[in-house]
């Protein structure tokens, strides 16, 4: 569709920590705007808090 | 991860995905998940789906001890219990906005909750007898308002 060309910015943050939001959440950090800024957003998750550390 | 976890991870990526690829736009106000409120889920629940996909899920999903790929009879067992529920979840979700409505419609002071949500029970329950009780026509009042009973309310 529009290959080689940045379309935006995504920040992960998988991983719990004290203070921090508890559950799995998308946060938008800037708002694209065509020709002058591109968007960034932070993917912030809990891991591993809903699941077992150890799967059976 | 658990496979809810896996669909969460899905969700979240199709915000993520719907705030870049919908980033182009000449207003802040209309760039990217800044949409009416009833849509912004729509495109990160159409992601969840690749959750349910063995195609998608066989690219990753291993044994945390074996590294044994995902065999496809869980994923099918997964697509199988998929809606275990679903209809029972409805009916108590028709029944909650039922309650919601009727304590809406009438004067405060003259509600009687209990005796509401006695009533409202027993034309939500799926018993072939509550059935036909709840399927009484509507009814008009003096004012000429209509007021539906439980299984009719809705836009017409």
């Amino acid at each position: 569709m529009r290959k080689g060309t940045k379309l935006g910015r995504i920040f992960l943050d998988m991983h719990a920590r004290d203070n921090k939001f508890k559950h799995a959440a998308q946060f938008p950090m800037v708002s694209g705007v065509g020709g002058m800024q591109l968007p960034r957003a932070r993917w912030s998750a809990t891991s591993p808090s809903r699941s077992r550390a150890t799967p059976r | 991860m658990e496979h809810g976890d896996v669909v969460t991870m899905f969700h979240e990526f199709g915000h993520l995905m719907h705030h870049v690829l919908g980033g182009d736009q000449r207003w802040v106000t209309q760039s990217g998940v800044a949409t009416e409120h009833d849509f912004v889920e729509a495109p990160s629940q159409m992601f969840e789906e690749w959750g349910w996909s063995y195609e998608t899920l066989s690219r990753f999903a291993k044994h945390h001890a074996t590294g044994a790929v995902i065999p496809k009879e869980l994923v099918d067992k997964l697509a199988k219990s998929r809606t275990f529920g679903v209809g029972t979840w409805a009916v108590q979700q028709m029944f909650y906005a039922a309650i919601a409505l009727r304590f809406h419609q009438v004067d405060p002071a003259k509600l009687d909750q209990l005796a509401t949500v006695k009533q409202l029970q027993g034309s939500t329950r799926r018993s072939p007898t509550s059935r036909a009780r709840s399927s009484t026509p509507r009814s008009v009042t003096s004012s000429g308002t209509r007021r539906c009973t439980t299984r009719t309310c809705g836009p017409s």
